[in-house]
């Protein structure tokens, strides 16, 4: 194959038997031109380029030497990147062929730096969601910022003393000292979410859930046939080919679901009744229906019996574990205690939300050698109303995210410090 | 005299704010948990309020809508301080009655700016 466009014309042109008075006449330019553009003596690109393509019966860019479709199209996006101000670089789009024609090298290099960038955006990307979804992550930085303002306004006030007196400068001093040192405190904690060590290991444990959580596509918003099957899921294997699951996908479909959902005032667990299978299953399959023809918008989180997070699909301002234990007065825990019996309580948060939620734990399966059955515990949820038609009353219990990011002093269940008061 | 509630649970923060208070000439009344804040705050009557997001037992957002679902406390202006500072925060903040919002950390100057500014728009002369 030859290595520049005009090679590659000249070649084409003659796999297609067309003599060069015969192209030209097809292009619109003379045999005199065409002969210098097919011996590299003329550029060729933009609109002529296309010309020569369709004449040619080929694809543009296989006209282009050393210059993939996929190069272009990195070499575009990135220059379509560029903001357009006052001074910002312009790229001559329409002149891209010519650059990757005569600067492969450079073309090269810039797409190569092109998907770099592409692939960091993405790393941020991830690395913000964590931030904002993590909820011991960002409720260590909310301290972390209110160790600052006080060490930053103490400090500004020593500045500017004018007239302050010694032993309240003293005090402050001290403050800043006491405040400095939690602050340590507080960064060495968050550090050790970073650990190397630890960070590769929650990787681990993090990848399966949170891709599914990430994938775990909104149904589209469209009018569905009643007898349509609901929308699957992207789960985790081990849910998605149990045989319990495949069995409940053939019996709900949209329409049962709909109706048992009306006649049984949106409790999960009497719907599963209805349909006679474990209620886990009719968790995940409400979920796939969420915030649609008049339900909720469903939250879900499944975990062990070790507390490790298998499945999380968060809502609103309800922020879920990304790896280990929540609260341990979440009703999800909370039904470990009673494998098999259902679970309902309103979670109220300190900040004014309330959750009404449904878990169920059951025993997945039973090492007989060992003697060690293995549970999973799954709960749903989604925003409490006021106005809830249930016939139930299930009781209100105050609630936090983690002991360490907790400020409900008055906890009996608590196991750790709340990080704001640690010594 | 010009009365400014502090509802702030870093003592530190308490301690600053009450000092740069004083200096402009204000009293300060301060509380350290949202268990009873509003009850308080419709007691006192400050000309403002300084209300910290987070505080044990009760939100500065549920203190915010007791405050505010009260006919004493429908025109106190309340100055939100918060680490969090994202959007859906400062929505919830504003649907509480918060009259302005203020990320921590800032600045002694900025502060006071904004609760002069506050006090004067709540009192214009």
């Amino acid at each position: 194959m030859a290595q520049t466009i005009g090679g590659r014309i000249r070649e084409i042109r003659a796999q297609k038997g067309l003599k060069q008075s015969a192209l030209a006449k097809l292009v619109g330019i003379s045999p005199t031109y065409l002969n210098l553009i097919e011996h590299d003596k003329r550029a060729v690109a933009g609109k002529l380029l296309s010309v020569f393509a369709n004449a040619l019966e080929t694809d543009r860019t296989l006209l282009v030497r050393g210059a993939t479709a996929e190069m272009i199209e990195h070499l575009q996006q990135s220059a379509r990147q560029v903001p357009s101000t006052y001074n910002a670089p312009t790229a001559e789009l329409d002149e891209i062929e010519i650059f990757t024609t005569r600067f492969p090298g450079w073309a090269s290099v810039l797409s190569h730096q092109a998907q770099t960038r592409k692939r960091l955006e993405s790393l941020i990307e991830i690395l913000s969601d964590r931030l904002s979804h993590d909820p011991i992550l960002s409720e260590t930085i909310h301290i972390m910022l209110s160790n600052i303002t006080a060490i930053r306004s103490i400090s500004e006030l020593l500045v500017m003393r004018g007239s302050m007196e010694e032993a309240k400068q003293k005090s402050f001093i001290q403050n800043i000292f006491q405040e400095s040192k939690r602050l340590s405190v507080t960064a060495e904690k968050l550090l050790l979410q970073f650990d190397p060590a630890q960070a590769g290991k929650a990787e681990v444990n993090e990848a399966p859930t949170q891709r599914a959580s990430h994938n775990l596509a909104r149904p589209k918003a469209k009018t569905p046939s009643d007898s349509e099957a609901l929308p699957s899921l992207n789960l985790p294997e081990a849910i998605k080919n149990a045989p319990a699951f495949l069995r409940a996908q053939e019996v709900i479909t949209r329409q049962a679901l709909h109706e048992s959902f009306k006649a049984h005032h949106n409790q999960p667990f009497l719907i599963a009744d209805h349909f006679g299978l474990p209620a886990s299953l009719v968790f995940y399959q409400l979920l796939s229906l969420s915030g649609q023809e008049g339900l909720p918008d469903y939250g879900l989180l499944a975990v062990d019996n070790a507390g490790g997070v298998l499945y999380r699909h968060e809502i609103g301002t309800m922020r879920l574990p990304s790896r280990s234990g929540a609260c341990p007065r979440w009703p999800i825990y909370r039904a470990f205690g009673a494998t098999g019996e259902p679970v309902l309580q309103r979670m109220s948060f300190i900040t004014g939300e309330t959750y009404q939620a449904y878990a169920i734990a059951q025993t997945r399966k039973r090492d007989f050698a060992q003697l060690v059955p293995v549970s999973q515990s799954v709960m749903l949820f989604h925003e409490a109303q006021t106005d809830d038609p249930t016939p139930f009353a299930p009781p209100d219990v105050a609630v936090g995210f983690h002991c360490s990011v907790c400020n409900r002093t008055d906890c009996t269940d608590r196991r750790e410090a709340y990080a704001l008061f640690a010594d | 005299m010009t009365i400014i509630s502090i509802v702030e649970d870093e003592p530190f923060i308490v301690e600053a704010l009450s000092y740069l208070f004083e200096l402009e000439g204000w009293a300060v009344h301060i509380l350290r948990d949202g268990a009873d804040a509003a009850e308080q705050i419709l007691e006192q009557q400050p000309a403002l309020i300084v209300l910290d997001y987070m505080l044990p037992n009760k939100s500065g957002i549920t203190v915010a809508r007791e405050v505010r679902g009260a006919e004493a406390g429908e025109t106190i202006p309340i100055l939100m301080l918060t680490a969090k500072g994202q959007a859906k925060d400062r929505q919830l903040a504003h649907l509480s009655g918060v009259t302005q919002f203020m990320t921590k950390p800032f600045a002694n100057a900025e502060l006071v700016a904004s609760v002069k500014e506050m006090l004067q728009n709540a009192n214009p002369r």
